[in-house]
């Protein structure tokens, strides 16, 4: 669990370089790390999400760290656990793509009947001729009459 | 009027018996379903003579309810997993659709039962059991339909007990493979039984003798469809099955320097439905004799070529149902406008996609399609999988597809350059001119419908109940558009959108008739929390976060899932059986 403050610098008011979280991650890199998180911890999140405010003065409780929001000419501050600060921060660091979902995020399915005679299907194709390049445009009747 | 003046002014002078009567000869669901909201007494009446139910969910009331409401039920279909599930790794295999407590309950109330039906459900041995075990004598019909979790003990205690079952299909299903016993049982005690099928499953132990032992003892068996086995082997079944109508599975091994190998296979004279498995352009003359009374073909899992195809179909004039893969053409397509009159449905499968492995005449485009608008004129279910696509032909299905209920366009990913996007117009024509469609699915990429044309799909959906839509629109607008439509729409499924979470969520709500939406591939928020914009009562709202998949090959990394959202109508509440993968958001935890 992390002990120091973790801040987010909006207005890059103070120019050290890129913050560790700010990297502008893509919806697609969002859900690449929510897809390792484990569903259990996951489920346990959504149904629990809260996040409690409290008052700068007083200590973080233990095993929560201090996360203190700059934003828009205001200061929030919150005493979080590590993992609830790094939900929070990804969720400020994700874009609106606005956009359309590229084709390569999303391949055709297939269905599975289908799949399996295209496997078994080039099995055989290989099994025959292990050897052979580009199958020629008579389809497996070359194969199949000698 | 209040209640009771309306009642006796509807049923004055009719008998409960003679409403009975009447009654019984409504099948239609939607009918019975509006006869039953008339009053009290037509509601009870429709609840006592209902013989048959589907429900499309199990998730959406508890097995009590249709008990209680149909006491005289004598068929009952349940679908489990959503149709995601027929497809690769989509939906996790634990996902749910459990048919154990349907079982229960079928063997505790539902006395009158003859035909169960279910389909892509989890079905255990100990299910089977007791099933069986209440159900046993008046049994007539088993279906297991893309289901799960039993193994051949189970099919084992069916073809034992069941002796009046007359159908037994188990298409698709994933069993544990013990023994055939259970295939031994069946064609010993059975003598009723018209239809076995266990086509497409990995069933590997064919008992030939066994098949020919039902043959003879079920002198009315009209349907066979099987697993992998050599056509020779079959030889002595068909010689006996002389009722044969319906046949599928087999397999052809022709070994190299072997000539003539399935020469000696002859099939029963009234076959006229037929679909063989790994078929080479060598074998298909077994299938000549039958070509000019075959009524369905089914050459999806054959090895044959563009031009087999072709000289193959010019032979089958009386053809009303067609299924391949796309390695038929246009081409071929073109054959079949010219030679197939009756064609009622056509499907074309996805083939291979790579390079080299598949005749490269096999593509399908706009020119086989508006060949076959065209040609068949009768066509009512029209499936495919394009290369290529143009507004031209779609109008051209809208023109003369006059019959068509039911159609299913894919574009495929392999061109880059498609003829003419986007379908906006194409579309319209469409759905204006096919006035019976009640089921319609469009999928395709960005591009190839804008807003406007999202917009038509609602504006023109009369009577559609249906709809699979994937990479169509372009904002959130569209979406918005399109769920002021749709009148009739009760399932949605959409795929790759570029839509928010929360217009999806809004869409949900505003489409009138909808009762279940699936979404994968969308504008998901990390937790799913814009879709508590659709939460109202009755409303149950599941959330399956992206998640990596190995895709079964070692070489290749973990296929990331994006994330998917289920939502519908349950009288049941939240479900108490998600697996870890599944996230119930909606109604909260009790």
């Amino acid at each position: 669990m992390a002990e120091a403050p973790v801040e987010l610098d909006f207005f890059a008011l103070e120019k050290r370089g890129p913050a560790p979280m700010a990297s502008r991650s893509s919806v697609r890199d969002l859900q690449a790390a929510i897809s390792r998180m484990n569903p259990q911890f996951l489920r346990s999140v959504i149904t629990s999400a809260t996040i409690p405010a409290s008052t700068p003065s007083s200590e973080s409780p233990p095993g929560t760290a201090r996360l203190t929001i700059f934003y828009n000419g205001t200061v929030a501050v919150f005493d979080v656990p590590h993992d609830k600060a790094e939900m929070v921060i990804r969720m400020a660091a994700e874009e609106d793509e606005g956009g359309i979902l590229k084709d390569g995020d999303l391949p055709h399915a297939r269905r599975r009947s289908l799949q399996r005679f295209l496997e078994k299907r080039k099995e055989r194709l290989t099994a025959t001729v292990p050897y052979a390049g580009k199958v020629e445009s008579k389809g497996l009747a070359y194969l199949s009459c000698q | 009027m209040d209640n009771r003046n309306l009642n006796r002014a509807l049923s004055f002078g009719i008998s409960d018996e003679a409403l009975e009567r009447v009654m019984s000869y409504i099948d239609d669901p939607k009918d019975r379903d509006a006869l039953s909201l008339v009053c009290r007494r037509w509601y009870r009446i429709d609840a006592i003579t209902r013989k048959h139910i589907t429900i499309a969910l199990c998730y959406s009331t508890t097995p009590d309810r249709p008990c209680r409401r149909f006491p005289h039920l004598e068929s009952l279909k349940l679908k489990g997993k959503p149709r995601a599930s027929m497809f690769e790794n989509l939906i996790p295999d634990d996902w749910g659709g459990h048919a154990g407590p349907w079982i229960q309950e079928i063997a505790d109330s539902f006395r009158c039962l003859k035909s169960l039906h279910l389909r892509r459900m989890i079905v255990t041995d100990a299910d089977i059991d007791v099933l069986v075990r209440a159900r046993c004598r008046i049994l007539e019909a088993l279906k297991l339909d893309k289901c799960s979790g039993f193994s051949t003990n189970g099919l084992l205690l069916v073809a034992r007990s069941c002796k009046c079952l007359k159908t037994l299909f188990l298409e698709e299903s994933i069993i544990v493979e013990n023994d055939a016993d259970w295939l031994h049982e069946l064609a010993s005690n059975n003598s009723v039984l018209e239809s076995l099928n266990f086509y497409l499953t990995e069933l590997k132990i064919v008992p030939f003798q066994d098949l020919v032992l039902l043959a003879r003892n079920c002198q009315s068996l009209v349907s066979l469809k099987i697993s992998e086995g050599d056509m020779l082997d079959l030889v002595g079944f068909f010689q006996e099955a002389k009722m044969l109508e319906d046949f599928a599975g087999g397999s052809f091994d022709e070994q190299p320097g072997e000539v003539n190998r399935y020469a000696n296979v002859r099939f029963p004279p009234r076959l006229c439905r037929i679909g063989l498995t790994f078929m080479g352009t060598n074998e298909m003359n077994i299938i000549f004799p039958l070509a000019a009374a075959l009524k369905k073909l089914d050459l999806q899992l054959t090895f044959l070529s563009t031009e087999d195809h072709c000289q193959l179909i010019q032979q089958c004039p009386n053809l009303e149902i067609l299924e391949v893969r796309n390695v038929i053409g246009d081409r071929g397509l073109e054959v079949v406008a010219r030679t197939c009159k009756r064609l009622r449905r056509l499907r074309i499968e996805r083939g291979e996609d790579e390079h080299g492995l598949e005749d490269e005449q096999g593509m399908v485009s706009h020119r086989g399609l508006s060949a076959v608008a065209q040609g068949c004129l009768e066509l009512e279910y029209l499936a495919v999988y394009v290369f290529d696509i143009t507004n031209a032909a779609l109008e051209c299905i809208g023109t003369f597809s006059k019959n068509l209920c039911d159609f299913r366009l894919v574009l495929l990913e392999r061109e880059e350059r498609i003829t003419e996007l986007p379908l906006d117009n194409g579309v319209r024509a469409l759905l204006r001119g096919c006035t019976k469609l009640r089921r319609f699915a469009l999928y395709l990429r960005p591009g190839g419908l804008t807003d406007e044309g999202l917009a038509y799909i609602g504006e023109n959906s009369r009577n559609i109940r249906y709809m699979l839509l994937g990479f169509v629109g372009e904002s959130d607008r569209g979406l918005l558009r399109f769920s002021t439509g749709c009148p009739d729409l009760q399932k949605l499924e959409l795929r790759g959108c570029c839509f928010s979470e929360r217009a999806l969520a809004l869409a949900a709500t505003q489409l009138a008739s909808l009762r279940y939406i699936w979404v994968q591939g969308y504008n998901a928020s990390p937790y799913g929390n814009d879709l508590m914009v659709m939460a109202r009562p009755y409303w149950n709202i599941e959330f399956i976060p992206p998640r990596q998949v190995n895709e079964g090959q070692d070489e290749f990394p973990p296929v990331e899932h994006p994330a998917q959202m289920l939502a519908y109508y349950s009288l049941a509440g939240r479900r108490t059986d998600c697996p870890p993968t599944v996230i119930p958001l909606y109604p909260p935890a009790a």
